[in-house]
């Protein structure tokens, strides 16, 4: 007879199934399993697997010029880090430079040519044919007026492609070669502007500098290449006074420069000239220089007409400086001092990145100083080195020289050409835009990315991007001797993109301009092989880790071979032929009157009521100038704030109480350009009356959006001399 | 194969007097580690860093104000290890043969209690998806598998380094892994040198020596957590942060 099932034993049945499961790992099992079952979905992302193989090449980002090893896995790089070892890199990377491989995938990368419709604040791309967009651009060039012009502003001085860019300028009827204004470089240039005749290349003996009076230069933070100011770091806590570096930081901000300096002079916005006067007032009236050797070669150290250096600097006694610059009168003469008796010294000028460039007046003022310290062309101060050679037909081609953007009448520019990555971030665009012929101006960018400058380009004809084709790595700028390197790809390029030097020969070939040489490859062979016949300096190996006379490569082919396996060749020492003669004043008719004039700072007299306070854009020039950043840099500058996103803005935690503003909270930051909004943070660091904005970058924006960005340079008010470091503002809360 | 036959105590000695907060340690990780870069949404609160480097200051005001900058790393506690203990899912382990405490992610159900329990807020949820850009995954490390949206994770020293250090010793015929053939990857590129690592128990080594110079010191030792990672500064405001743990410490014990 069958059982019939009740209720009672379904219950049992649960019941003992409930006590059961317990002791069996079923329950367990599945919490775990389904742990793991909930991790493996399709589209989280699976890594390459294969052998790993290690590659050398040279970071191509910025100036610096660090050597790279990479581990690939087949030609896929997957890591780089830096080479121990390294003459020039010491082994160093930067952040930026660890992610070097990331840029070739970047969310703004543009992977043919584009051209680029404007509308209101919104852009429109379309892509085109490298043919079409080149024959409208020469068609642009051919239709220039008479007063009209062509440009190039050059991201990168000293290339092979430079000398190809100013070769083609040469050859049409107005061409004009720009550089961006790095600032880096800004007083060597004012230097070899003062001299009577030509110096050569300039670098910095840092080595052997005992005490390094910073203008504002991020000396210790992104200035030059970063192995180099590294070990410049552990001079600071040399034990041995006699050896040790003191840096002496003279700048508004609190920078990672100031909070690691010896000491730092918080200076009011924009009165670096009236400091660096009161500097060498006191080392004059003290008489703490080679007064014979300054009256020899300097021309307007001592005249009749009291118009002379010596009458300048007699206006800047330490108490006047002490009103405009708000330094006290012991910490100048103090400071003054230690320059000038704990020497070899150096005055660096340049500036913060993002801030521009310090402006003429000052970097005049801190050449004379220089020039006082007599620190030109000796041990531990501003030493000369050679030129890298160069292949005879292209030096031998004619080539315009370089000029500056403030020099350039507004609305002259009929065509634009942008080489390279230039961000946006430190040169603004308003600068450009005056510049341009209004309506008919053509704009082309050879930027990688649609992103920053580019996106105001009519023409976007992208570059391979970083690691997808062989650069060349000129001398790092402040280097004390000549190099050369190769950055060898270790990607291939998308098929859209096109390397400048092609670019540029297909343009000049429209336009009917003859150019020098063959294409890139040849052209960097023929510097290669121009700097093997030399027959000077010697070459570092990455592999074998050893530096050999270059002689010992053996033929220019296998010197080639070396430097594209990553190989960089070091020029011997080059010393200064004589001291030049120099001018002290600048400009013989207004050099005097303008460095006079320099001593009520940049903003004059006080401050306008309905713009109360100074707002000065900063930014860390390797993220600010070179083009794009890997999205992974969001883990410092979203996800951690270790870096300042762009529009952050920075106030003393007084003044914004006083305005009225909350930490943390939004404002709008107004100037006479405009308005512009702005995420405010408190900071004791912060001098009163003064907001520093940073100007970027933003990693994780993907900059392919219609919409074109906000940039706080773009409300910065630039000076005749086209700095736009202090603008007076106001800030509202919202 | 574990070729170390007696155990290790892996920790680090952090220089905040030589760090420049230039952040290399952190974006160093993060490539090591396939950390994802930030969803659009992501805040301080919200985005992942194993290592974070964090700026601190004297609390004056300008122009007397001075700031230091601190990385901070799981700090791997060797005694009552909180996030170990409040785990329902065995996801963190201390590894008694190296010291290091180690997250499982296809364990963690993400309930996120040892992020409640840390008390150094060093771990981090992964509240997205990972995701890089289209064609950045063939860059990620093939050491590290990528995380699930939904799990904690955190710095483990770089395990994987100490798995490639161990294969290559063992392929050498070695026990014992020699001092400098397992660093993390934020130690590598470190340009100022200021983290030092190795292995505690070996008291010649020399991040042993530095743990126990009279400039070390630990963050909130009251809790008796015995961190790893040491702290060097000769700045007192630095100091202060992990004085001032010490001091209520003795402050409390004095009010029983």
């Amino acid at each position: 007879m069958a059982k019939i099932i009740e209720r009672r034993d379904l219950m049992k049945l649960a019941g003992g199934a409930a006590v059961g499961i317990v002791f069996t790992p079923a329950p367990w099992k599945f919490l775990d399993d389904s742990s793991i079952w909930t991790q493996n979905w399709p589209w989280i992302p699976k890594p390459l697997r294969g052998e790993l193989i290690t590659r050398f090449s040279v970071c191509a980002m910025c100036p610096a010029g660090c050597a790279l090893r990479a581990q690939c896995i087949g030609k896929q790089p997957i890591s780089l880090f830096g080479v121990p070892g390294h003459p020039l890199s010491q082994g160093t990377l930067c952040p930026l430079g660890f992610t070097g491989h990331h840029l070739a995938y970047h969310p703004s990368r543009a992977t043919e040519p584009l051209r680029i419709e404007h509308s209101n604040d919104s852009i429109n791309v379309i892509p085109i044919s490298r043919d079409l967009a080149v024959a409208e651009i020469a068609q642009a060039i051919q239709s220039k007026g008479a007063d009209e012009c062509i440009a190039v502003i050059d991201s990168r001085p000293g290339r092979t492609v430079s000398l190809l860019y100013r070769q083609f300028l040469a050859g049409l009827a107005k061409g004009v070669y720009l550089c961006e204004p790095t600032g880096t470089c800004a007083t060597f240039d004012t230097l070899q502007a003062l001299s009577e005749k030509p110096i050569g290349p300039l670098g910095l003996d840092l080595e052997n500098t005992r005490t390094l009076l910073s203008f504002g230069a991020p000396i210790l933070d992104g200035w030059g290449t970063p192995g180099r100011i590294q070990s410049l770091r552990r001079n600071q806590s040399q034990p041995d006074a006699g050896k040790r570096l003191q840096v002496i930081q003279i700048e508004t901000r609190q920078s990672r420069t100031a909070l690691f300096a010896d000491q730092w002079l918080p200076i009011k916005p924009g009165t670096e000239a009236a400091l660096a006067l009161g500097l060498a007032n006191v080392i004059v009236r003290e008489k703490l220089f080679d007064e014979a050797a300054i009256r020899r070669n300097a021309v307007d150290f001592d005249r009749s007409d009291s118009r002379s250096y010596l009458d300048l600097v007699g206006q800047f006694q330490p108490e006047r400086v002490t009103e405009v610059t708000g330094i006290s009168q012991d910490k100048i003469v103090s400071v003054a001092r230690e320059a000038a008796r704990h020497g070899p010294s150096i005055a660096l000028g340049g500036g913060d990145p993002a801030g521009g460039p310090l402006g003429e007046a000052e970097e005049i003022a801190i050449a004379g100083l220089n020039l006082l310290l007599g620190n030109l062309g000796k041990s531990g101060g501003i030493v000369g080195r050679s030129e890298v050679p160069v292949a005879a037909e292209m030096r031998s081609a004619a080539a315009v020289s370089p000029s500056e953007l403030a020099k350039i009448p507004d609305h002259s520019i009929r065509v634009l050409l942008m080489d390279a990555a230039e961000s946006g971030n430190a040169l603004p665009w308003t600068l450009i835009e005056k510049k341009l012929v209004s309506e008919r101006a053509v704009v082309a960018s050879l930027s990688p990315y649609l992103a920053g400058n580019a996106r105001q380009a009519h023409f976007l004809i992208p570059a391979p991007a970083h690691l997808e084709s062989l650069q060349e790595i000129p001398t790092p700028d402040g280097a004390v001797r000549s190099s050369f390197s190769l950055s060898a790809p270790l990607l291939a390029p998308p098929e859209g993109a096109t390397d400048p030097i092609d670019f540029i020969r297909s343009l000049a070939t429209a336009v009917g301009v003859p150019l020098a040489g063959g294409s890139a490859m040849d052209l960097l062979k023929g510097r290669a092989s121009a700097i093997y016949e030399n027959g000077r300096g010697e070459i570092f190996v990455f592999a074998e880790n050893k530096i050999s006379d270059i002689k010992e490569a053996g033929s220019a082919e296998r010197f080639w071979d070396m430097l594209k396996a990553g190989g960089c060749w070091i020029d011997a020492k080059h010393e200064m032929e004589s001291a030049p003669r120099f001018s002290l004043l600048g400009e013989p008719s207004q050099g005097f009157e303008k460095l006079s004039a320099s001593a009520q700072g940049r903003l004059q007299a006080s401050l306008p009521k309905e713009y109360p306070l100074v707002l000065m854009p900063f930014g860390w020039r390797f993220a600010v100038g070179n083009g794009q950043v890997s999205p992974v840099m969001s883990k410092l500058y979203q996800e951690s704030g270790l870096r300042d996103m762009a529009n952050q803005a920075f106030i003393n935690p007084k003044t914004g109480s006083a305005l009225g503003l909350v930490d943390g909270g939004q404002a709008v930051v107004a100037t006479r350009q405009g308005s512009m909004p702005v995420k405010i943070q408190f900071d004791s660091g912060v001098m009163p009356g003064v907001f520093h904005v940073a100007v970027g970058p933003a990693p994780n924006k993907n900059e392919m959006a219609k919409k074109i960005d906000e940039n706080i340079l773009e409300i910065c008010q630039a000076g005749n001399d086209l700095a736009w470091r202090v603008t007076p503002a106001q800030v509202r809360k919202v | 194969m574990d070729t170390k036959p007696g155990k290790s105590r892996y920790g680090m000695v952090i220089d905040i007097d030589r760090c420049n907060g230039c952040g290399a340690c952190m974006v160093a990780c993060a490539v090591e580690n396939n950390v994802p870069p930030a969803e659009t949404r992501a805040t301080e609160r919200t985005g992942i860093t194993w290592l974070r480097v964090f700026k601190v200051d004297n609390g004056e005001s300008f122009p007397e104000n001075r700031a230091a900058f601190v990385p901070m790393p799981c700090q791997h506690c060797e005694h009552e290890t909180p996030c170990v203990m409040v785990c329902p899912q065995n996801a963190i382990e201390l590894d008694k043969q190296t010291g290091i405490v180690t997250q499982v992610p296809v364990r963690c159900l993400g309930c996120r209690y040892c992020m409640a329990a840390c008390p150094y807020h060093v771990r981090y949820f992964n509240w997205w998806d990972p995701k890089w850009p289209q064609g950045m995954e063939k860059a990620l490390n093939p050491e590290v598998a990528p995380r699930m949206r939904g799990v904690v994770e955190k710095c483990n020293f770089c395990h994987g380094r100490l798995q490639a250090a161990r294969a290559k010793a063992a392929a050498a015929g070695e026990r014992e892994l020699k001092e400098g053939t397992y660093v993390p990857a934020c130690v590598e590129v470190c340009p100022t040198s200021a983290i030092t690592f190795g292995d505690l128990a070996d008291e010649n080594s020399e991040v042993a020596k530095l743990a126990r110079d009279e400039n070390s010191f630990r963050f909130l030792t009251r809790l008796e957590t015995e961190p790893k990672v040491y702290y060097r500064s000769k700045q007192p405001f630095v100091r202060k942060f992990g004085e001032s743990a010490l001091e209520r410490m003795k402050k409390e014990a004095a009010n029983g």
